[in-house]
């Protein structure tokens, strides 16, 4: 009998040990290419969610490729072309059409879990569309948001909070506040648009463009018609709205983004418009700068057309191609471990402030000072990504400009831009 | 016939190699073949690098230049399409060709010029070892020590509007008239910003290279020309420069093909802007292969740039070879 028990209990160990190694997964390895992690503040969440995840999900190693922001694609498309797999990536909505061009990212909704994946704002969804599908899934991502010093606009006698809603209000709003400060010495810019010849400034003119009811692209990705309405008013409008701005002092022609950041940091800008990550470098050079910074969206009523519409701007996860099975469950994990309430609330609040783009994400607590800009987070339109996105955005900056600075005429300037554009999309 | 510094053995040596060549040809061949299989095995190493890290990407580039060339050509291996002269009557057709050739060439041409002109001058103030000259020849090499992206960095905030150094002087020497300029915002000016930051990076070197020939020219000429009555302006045009001519042609020509190819100050200053005014062959190289995506085209632009560069220099050695002639 004790034989017979102790045959039973050994065989049914044997079973039981087989069940376990039968749920065992094969060991899975993704290359995940991130930017982030060579930018100190961003690597140590990064660094830290990986390990989490590692420890939750023992069968899957994260090998992360630190590349610098600007060699991110020259280094995926070496590393390609010389054999290795690119299986993730941390990128950016205009990167999506040159990586589909290349033929190494495939569609999210063949990776992740559709469940999850239908969890994603449609707006925010509509930005990754390139020629027959969605080709990326946000992390989170940003409208166009004006980043506001309240010191600066209280001590004129004013109320941050009552940010104008028409284009004709933001004149006399600036206006009031140049009054105060002309010559105070105290302040460089009252209202701070980026002019510089660079894509991150591009993207932003692009956004003003549609503020003014202008759309840049066709559906198809041609190059929408600028001289017909309403995009030849739009465009009428805000180039005389840069070059109100220029030629009063209010803004510095061919500044970057990072100027302005560090110049609102350093508590000499009233105002400029921004994403709301740019925050973080405002934040380096004033830690206390959370203090007198608040947010608004743009006027609602920008010109004949404008209803102050942005263009949604989105850090997001870009899947390789050619993976296994494995490698996509691990992918569809990972990604949504990343976008999680409990992982993500705190980069959202304290390292990149941004908006949440996934509605499992409803109760994640936003950045107090992305209250103002958060009212109008919904307000964008779609964009429709092109190959030479960059280039097309960036020649806006040349046009603007040229008009602003250069003294071209408005007609010479916008066929000048035309013409750039054109060469840029029929290559 | 023997020379009198050769020794006895030397010459009797050298007279029997001598008859035994002639009476055995094939041990006179024999040598030459040694001696040029010797003279193949120590030039081997430079000709498989020369032709594997220079001439194959140059003919690979050429070839591309004649392509359509995008990212899945490279990413997937595949050959480029071969579309004739596309890329390059794409390029010329939209004036980008045109308008870079010309920028890069007042760019090379005031930079190589203004740098030689300024060079000259130290390099004669410091020939005549003025009090602290060692000083200054040490202090005056750290331009030339800082990486070219740093001095651009360096160069951008002396330039920025309106907390920079420029702004700052202009504003003060226009009685507080002029409040915002922005060296690298106007079209006509921006070109000159970035000949700026280049002269201030290239002028130790040279003033150091044409220093070092200076000091190689014999005193005692010098002397009797002096004696002879000649004046330091005739002394500087018919001694010293034309016994400096290597070393002028040399660092000129460094200097020609360092600006041809100057990259990291445009990127960093101007990026090729304001309005395409500083867009030099590097800079729309830059932005169709890597901006773009577009090797093909990228390749087209660097072939044109390649092929200037060595007109260039040709024209250079050509003009200082016949000015050396009549010299002569």
């Amino acid at each position: 009998m004790k034989k017979l028990l102790a045959l039973l209990t050994a065989l049914i160990m044997l079973l039981s040990a087989g069940a376990v190694m039968a749920e065992e997964k094969e060991p899975v390895t993704i290359r995940f290419y991130n930017y982030a992690l060579s930018e100190t503040a961003k690597a140590d969440w990064w660094k830290n969610t990986i390990a989490a995840f590692e420890a939750a999900n023992p069968w899957v190693t994260v090998e992360s490729v630190t590349v610098d922001y600007n060699s991110m694609i020259q280094t995926f498309t070496n590393d390609l072309g010389s054999g290795l797999s690119v299986d993730l990536i941390l990128g950016e909505v205009s990167w999506i059409p040159a990586l589909v061009e290349g033929e190494f990212i495939q569609q999210p909704k063949d990776v992740i879990d559709p469940d999850f994946y239908a969890g994603y704002y449609d707006y925010v969804l509509d930005q990754m569309y390139y020629k027959d599908g969605v080709y990326a899934v946000p992390h989170y991502y940003t409208n166009s948001v004006v980043f506001i010093n309240k010191d600066l606009v209280e001590a004129a006698g004013m109320d941050a909070a009552a940010f104008p809603d028409t284009l004709d209000g933001l004149k006399a709003w600036i206006e009031s506040l140049d009054a105060f400060y002309k010559d105070s010495g105290k302040v460089s810019t009252i209202f701070g648009l980026t002019t510089a010849e660079v894509p991150a400034t591009g993207s932003n003119i692009n956004a003003m463009f549609t503020a003014f009811g202008g759309q840049l692209l066709t559906d198809d990705g041609k190059l929408a018609d600028l001289k017909a309405e309403p995009n030849a008013t739009a465009m009428a409008e805000m180039l005389d709205f840069y070059k109100y701005l220029i030629g009063n002092g209010y803004t510095q022609e061919n500044l970057k983004l990072k100027d302005y950041r560090a110049a609102f940091g350093a508590g000499n800008v009233v105002a400029y418009v921004d994403s709301s990550w740019g925050y973080a470098q405002i934040g380096e050079v004033d830690p206390k700068a959370a203090e007198f910074t608040v947010t608004s969206f743009l006027p609602t009523t920008m010109g004949t057309y404008g209803k102050g519409e942005s263009l949604v701007e989105s850090h997001c996860f870009l899947i390789g191609d050619g993976l296994s099975d494995g490698q996509k469950e691990a992918i569809s994990l990972f990604i949504q471990h990343c976008t999680s309430t409990e992982n993500l609330e705190g980069y959202l609040n304290n390292i990149g402030l941004a908006f949440v783009a996934h509605e499992g994400l409803s109760g994640c607590r936003i950045s107090p000072i992305l209250e103002g800009a958060a009212k109008g987070v919904s307000h964008v339109r779609k964009q429709t990504q092109i190959g030479p996105m960059v280039s097309v955005q960036k020649q806006l900056a040349t046009m603007v400009l040229d008009y602003t600075v250069n003294g071209a005429s408005m007609e010479d300037a916008v066929a000048g831009y035309i013409a750039q554009a054109e060469y840029y999309i029929d290559q | 016939m023997p020379t009198p510094f050769l020794s006895k053995e030397t010459v009797i040596m050298r007279s029997a190699s001598s008859s035994s060549s002639r009476r055995f040809p094939v041990l006179r061949s024999s040598r030459k073949r040694q001696d040029l299989l010797f003279c193949l095995c120590l030039l081997l190493p430079a000709v498989v690098l020369c032709t594997a890290f220079i001439l194959i990407p140059i003919i690979d580039s050429v070839v591309m230049s004649f392509t359509n060339y995008k990212l899945v050509n490279l990413t997937k291996n595949r050959p480029g399409e071969w579309n004739d002269f596309a890329n390059y009557t794409r390029l010329w057709k939209a004036g980008k060709l045109q308008s870079a050739i010309l920028i890069t060439g007042q760019f090379v041409f005031w930079t190589v010029s203004l740098t030689f002109l300024v060079s000259m001058t130290l390099a004669l103030i410091l020939n005549t070892d003025p009090p602290g000259a060692r000083f200054l020849r040490s202090v005056m090499m750290i331009p030339w020590v800082i990486p070219t992206v740093i001095t651009g960095l360096l160069w951008a905030w002396i330039y920025a509007n309106p907390y920079g150094l420029v702004q700052y002087l202009v504003h003060l020497f226009s009685g507080g008239r002029i409040t915002d300029f922005g060296m690298l915002n106007g079209k006509g000016t921006a070109l000159w910003g970035i000949i700026l930051a280049g002269l201030w990076k290239q002028v130790p070197l040279m003033t150091l290279l044409l220093l070092a020939g200076m000091q190689n020219v014999p005193e005692d000429i010098m002397e009797a020309a002096r004696i002879d009555g000649a004046d330091y302006f005739t002394r500087l045009i018919h001694i010293l420069i034309p016994y400096m001519r290597s070393v002028i042609a040399v660092s000129v020509s460094m200097c020609i093909i360092e600006n041809f190819k100057q990259y990291p100050l445009f990127a960093t200053l101007t990026n090729g802007g304001p309005v395409g005014a500083t867009t030099t062959l590097a800079v729309l190289s830059y932005d169709e292969a890597f901006v773009n995506n577009n090797y093909g085209s990228g390749a087209a632009v660097t072939t044109v740039w390649l092929l200037v560069m060595i007109a260039a220099v040709a024209v250079f050695r050509l003009i200082f070879q016949r000015n050396k002639g009549e010299t002569a």
